[in-house]
């Protein structure tokens, strides 16, 4: 039996739902107990579905990276585990990657030889590779947040450098596009993405619906420019 | 008895009763999400009657760890105190952190008008994450249901180089937020890690990205330290 045809029946695309269902419930979850946190605090209950608006506009667009990434995996992988694995515990660039390495795990060279054997040992390299995160975040997180809050009490200086290690992590990310000359289009990307949040924080006083949808802003005109350079 | 009625006093001190239960459905829920992730290798080999193996597959998992795992050690001490806790436990349930997830936090947090870290700070985390998660789902499960009609538009010649650049756009667009914030914090990690990177070459900066980003992190949070302590950031 050609593997993909299991990749793609019906009966992979219940086992890939029961999964992502698990998501959607941990998500519709979490923010209904942070909704009732935020009235009980005090927000501003218009405010607290600004946000959820601000989130999903901002969200629509890297997504798409998202689902071009699962279309090019598609031929190779099926519809449903590339939709699985983008989902659940996913990274964009390290999917193809991991599923490559799965395949020469495997014994094969191409995907067109590869067998239902085969396709099982690279869903379980993906699944296995990316499962330190989750793991790590079970054994951990409870202990590191607790030491985090009770810092946070005892010292102003926390929230500070929060927000520097913060700055730091993002500096890092974007030295590649400014600093690699041999590629123009995230150099042009990102100069873009930066000048348009430049404009939209320096008119958001004047126009606040600006500065509500400045990231929105600066991605499509990122994504614009790129195409006409292009 | 008295150990543990210390350990419930301090538990007390540090968590209020939403950030337990915050961490009860966090381990709950990613603890059900490792486990089901699982049920589509499980049920193909049982309905097809296929057998593992188990040498291939380890050799596969270490490769694949050698070259991800300090990241996935790593990350998520890096981001939790941007997301908080309810952010980190769907964030790393959901993956795409730094891509998706974290852009929607601190642009909610920063139209919020709330601080990174503090109780409403971890409550908008939270809503943008979970929000964010929710989208990034449907959006692709959409890409699945219709990738006959999606497939042409974003590899047409025209739109792909845009869309591939979706994330240096963001990135450049959150370094001019991170430096608006604070300019002499911001600006210290951008330009010592352009300097790394244009003596030192791409390759090398690549290869021992987790470890610069530990290294800037170290010097951005000991120099914002010295401007604190100085009263020039308060």
């Amino acid at each position: 039996m050609n593997y993909l045809d299991v990749a793609n029946s019906g009966f992979m695309f219940i086992l890939c739902l029961i999964p992502v269902g698990v998501i959607v419930l941990q998500a519709v979850r979490f923010m209904m107990m942070a909704w009732k946190q935020g009235i009980e605090i005090g927000m501003d209950k218009n405010k607290l579905k600004k946000c959820i608006t601000t989130s999903a506009t901002i969200s629509v667009i890297p997504a798409l990276s998202l689902v071009s990434l699962m279309i090019a995996m598609s031929p190779n992988m099926g519809k449903f585990f590339p939709w699985l694995r983008l989902s659940n515990i996913g990274a964009g660039g390290y999917e193809p990657m991991a599923a490559g390495i799965g395949l020469e795990a495997a014994g094969f060279t191409e995907y067109s030889a590869c067998t239902l054997g085969g396709f099982v040992v690279i869903m379980l390299v993906m699944n296995f590779g990316m499962s330190l995160a989750p793991v790590n975040c079970l054994l951990t997180l409870k202990g590191y947040d607790k030491a985090l809050k009770k810092a946070k009490k005892t010292s102003r200086f926390l929230l500070i450098g929060t927000s520097a290690a913060f700055a730091a992590v993002v500096a890092r990310l974007n030295v590649p596009y400014f600093t690699d000359f041999s590629k123009l289009l995230p150099f042009v990307a990102a100069v873009t993405g930066a000048v348009f949040m430049f404009i939209c924080i320096k008119l958001k006083n004047r126009y606040p619906v600006i500065g509500d949808f400045a990231l929105s802003i600066a991605i499509v005109a990122g994504v614009i420019v790129c195409c006409l350079v292009a | 008895m008295s150990s543990e009625k210390t350990t419930a006093a301090v538990n007390n001190e540090a968590f209020s009763a939403y950030d337990r239960k915050v961490h009860r459905w966090g381990r709950i829920s990613m603890f059900l999400a490792l486990i089901t992730m699982y049920f589509p290798v499980v049920g193909v080999c049982l309905r097809y009657g296929v057998s593992i193996e188990w040498a291939s597959v380890g050799a596969g998992v270490l490769t694949v760890l050698a070259a991800f795992g300090m990241n996935q050690i790593i990350e998520p001490f890096t981001f939790a105190p941007m997301l908080g806790a309810g952010g980190t436990y769907i964030g790393f349930t959901t993956g795409n952190v730094s891509q998706t997830k974290i852009p929607c936090v601190t642009s909610c947090q920063e139209i919020m008008g709330v601080e990174m870290g503090t109780k409403e700070g971890d409550v908008v985390a939270t809503l943008a994450v979970g929000t964010c998660s929710l989208v990034t789902t449907l959006e692709v499960a959409l890409g699945v249901a219709f990738v006959h009609i999606i497939y042409p538009i974003l590899t047409s010649p025209v739109l792909e180089p845009g869309f591939n650049n979706v994330l240096p756009a963001v990135m450049g667009a959150m370094l001019v937020q991170r430096i608006m914030w604070n300019w002499k914090v911001g600006v210290v990690p951008f330009v010592l890690g352009c300097i790394a990177a244009l003596i030192f070459g791409q390759a090398w900066f690549s290869s021992y990205g987790i470890w610069i980003m530990l290294v800037l992190i170290a010097i951005t949070v000991v120099w914002a330290r010295y401007l604190f302590q100085k009263g020039v950031i308060k």
